[in-house]
């Protein structure tokens, strides 16, 4: 009977996009209405509500320095989100988090947070539109209500019976607590069922959307499968642990059978639409390497590498060696490291960062008269270091 | 969730309780000192059945109205100057450096809940209470021409139906010897006051009840006059002369 705040309730089940875990559920049906009306407003108590706190949150969110300030990007977010749902772009509000997470969370109030971690992990428009078509799903079949409202049934269930079988037993005597136990578990496991069955669906009606806005929907598909290859690589360079809870208590479906799920869908809508790699890679340049570096500084050693690896799909940058350097140099594998930074060094956009890295690695290696020529590179190309004085002591040894 | 649980084991306590923790160092000014106070942190809802809080917008309202009429009508009688800050009237910049001082406040006072009302006492601050926000609010003074900022939070909730039935389930159960408390609606709320000038809490106090009600314009005055019980005092006027 312990009292929990709906708004860190709000928090643990948002529309959010990945949490893991898995157990089959029967795939939605493609028709599905939007059961909202575009610039609709809440009337029932507990939406109101539930609107009200959410107003607050997102007052918090506008003004919060891990906000993204960037309008440029959260312009061109909200134009894709209007593409995919044109009616009701006007209801919708973008913001950007900078939080090194895969994740998106859209809340009834029409308040969308995309996480920073999940913009790094895309490659075109359609990745974009993969996430935003799901969250707008959560928002157009009004999920987080029903969630609630679910909830709150089945823990009133609960409650009652917990009760009436205590009395039952102080009458009729002997022990029923295993009996209470089950009947509890089982309606509890119910609350998590209904909310994978809800993103499930949401997965269904944002691959729809994407196809009506002209987007490939096996950009979908490819999505997930990108999800599953980091999570693997994640988990094999943590020795196996995978962080992945258990299957009954999982909020969301597991990645494979999402991945499944839309393979059966995206054969039946077809391949057409442009993936928008162009305006993609223009909405992200001066953000790309901010958040590969909030990344890289997890020391999740196997998602950032898969993710580095997909980013130089489209070509080998100076900043992308020296990150894969990082990654190295963090998970104390020194020469896989040197190498990295060696390959960035040798390339025209070498950030300075590498030109210290490489310099140091040369000077552990013996090499003095190389290592201080990358060293000195590195004060010319960023005069105004922090570490000046440490670097000119090693200079002057 | 953590708010929660400490909450939670707040409403355990007695029926109507408070406890004053302060900086002991603490001297209020000579001279009368004026208070701003920042975004009430203020909701109000049903217990569901099962024991979940669901907010209602409508008393949500009238809670916060109450709270911040009876404030500033408790200050005004005390001889002292209470301002409700009003995020409409601020400018971007200064609104975002609130909500930075606010979210911060949240989390300090949370800290104060947990580490000073709920048992989990922290070994390097047994005797003493030295919370601070920090240098940063001093910025706050110019800006809101006021010494002190109180922070208040409170949480109002009422049983629905189904709850009150599970009450009456529960009594009823004591006819066949197998009486099962069940708890209902409570009121929990701490409110806080920081020097705006070096960011230090130099007042705390906490107030758990199973009765009052925010919502209406008496049990609002109430629950400010529990709360504030111990608050520091503004300076006597000096007698008339004779």
């Amino acid at each position: 009977m312990t009292m929990v705040s709906r708004r860190g309730f709000i928090g643990g089940i948002g529309g959010c996009l990945c949490c893991g875990g898995s157990l089959q559920a029967a795939a939605p049906a493609l028709d599905l209405a939007p059961l909202l009306d575009p610039g609709f407003r809440p009337a029932d108590k507990d939406e109101k509500g539930l609107w009200q706190s959410l107003d607050r949150a997102e007052r918090d969110i506008a003004d919060s320095p891990l906000r993204v300030h960037d309008p440029a990007l959260e312009t061109y977010v909200g134009g894709v989100m209007g593409k995919l749902a044109p009616d009701y772009s006007g209801d919708i509000r973008c913001y950007i988090v900078r939080v090194p997470a895969l994740n998106a969370t859209m809340a009834p109030n029409g308040m969308l947070l995309v996480y920073s971690g999940a913009l790094l992990r895309l490659r075109h428009e359609a990745g974009l539109a993969t996430i935003l078509g799901h969250e707008c799903g959560h928002y157009l079949r009004r999920h987080q209500i029903a969630s609630w409202r679910q909830t709150r049934g089945t823990t009133a269930w609960m409650a009652f019976l917990t009760i009436g079988l205590a009395i039952a037993t102080g009458v009729v005597g002997g022990n029923n607590r295993r009996e209470i136990n089950a009947i509890n578990n089982a309606l509890a496991l119910s609350i998590f069922r209904y909310r994978r069955e809800q993103e499930a669906e949401a997965d269904v009606y944002g691959v729809r959307l994407m196809a009506a806005a002209g987007y490939p929907p096996g950009a979908a598909a490819d999505f997930w499968r990108d999800v599953i290859a980091e999570h693997d690589a994640a988990t094999r360079m943590r020795g196996g642990r995978t962080g992945t809870p258990s299957l009954l208590l999982a909020s969301h479906p597991s990645d494979s059978a999402r991945l499944a799920a839309l393979a059966k869908i995206v054969a039946k809508l077809g391949p057409q639409g442009d993936l928008g790699r162009a305006p993609w890679r223009q909405a992200m340049a001066t953000h790309q390497l901010t958040f590969l570096d909030d990344q890289v500084k997890l020391n999740d050693p196997g998602a950032s590498l898969t993710i580095i690896d997909r980013l130089a799909e489209d070509g080998w940058t100076g900043p992308l060696r020296y990150q894969q350097g990082e990654v190295h140099r963090l998970r104390g594998a020194n020469d896989l490291a040197f190498v990295a930074f060696a390959a960035a060094v040798a390339l025209p956009d070498a950030p300075a960062l590498a030109h210290r890295a490489y310099g140091y690695g040369l000077l552990r290696k013996g090499q003095g008269e190389a290592g201080t020529a990358e060293l000195r590179t590195y004060l010319a190309k960023a005069p105004d270091a922090d570490d000046r004085a440490m670097v000119e002591f090693t200079l002057n040894q | 969730m953590i708010r929660a649980i400490v909450l939670a084991a707040l409403l355990l306590s007695a029926c109507t309780t408070t406890k004053k923790v302060a900086d002991r160092t603490f001297k209020p000014p000579d001279r009368p000192f004026t208070i701003v106070v920042f975004r009430p942190d203020i909701e109000a809802g049903q217990m569901t059945a099962g024991g979940l809080f669901e907010v209602r917008a409508d008393w949500t309202q009238s809670a916060e109205l109450n709270i911040a009429a009876a404030l500033t009508a408790r200050e005004a009688k005390r001889g002292g100057t209470l301002s409700i800050y009003a995020d409409s009237t601020a400018e971007p910049p200064l609104r975002a450096q609130i909500s930075e001082i606010v979210r911060l406040h949240r989390t300090v006072g949370m800290a104060v809940l947990r580490h000073k009302y709920s048992g989990a006492e922290l070994p390097t601050k047994k005797r003493i209470f030295d919370w601070t926000l920090g240098p940063g609010t001093a910025p706050l003074v110019a800006a809101t021409h006021a010494d002190y900022a109180l922070f208040v939070y409170a949480r109002d909730s009422f049983s629905s139906g189904g709850r009150r039935a599970l009450q009456v389930l529960g009594y009823a159960g004591c006819i066949v010897l197998a009486c099962v408390a069940v708890p209902g609606g409570r009121l929990t709320a701490f409110a806080s006051l920081v020097d705006l000038k070096t960011g230090q809490l130099v007042w705390f106090n906490v107030l758990g009840a199973s009765v009052g009600d925010m919502r209406s314009k008496k049990g609002a005055a109430r629950m400010v006059a529990n709360l504030l019980d111990t608050f520091p005092e503004q300076p006597k006027p000096p007698p008339p002369a004779p």
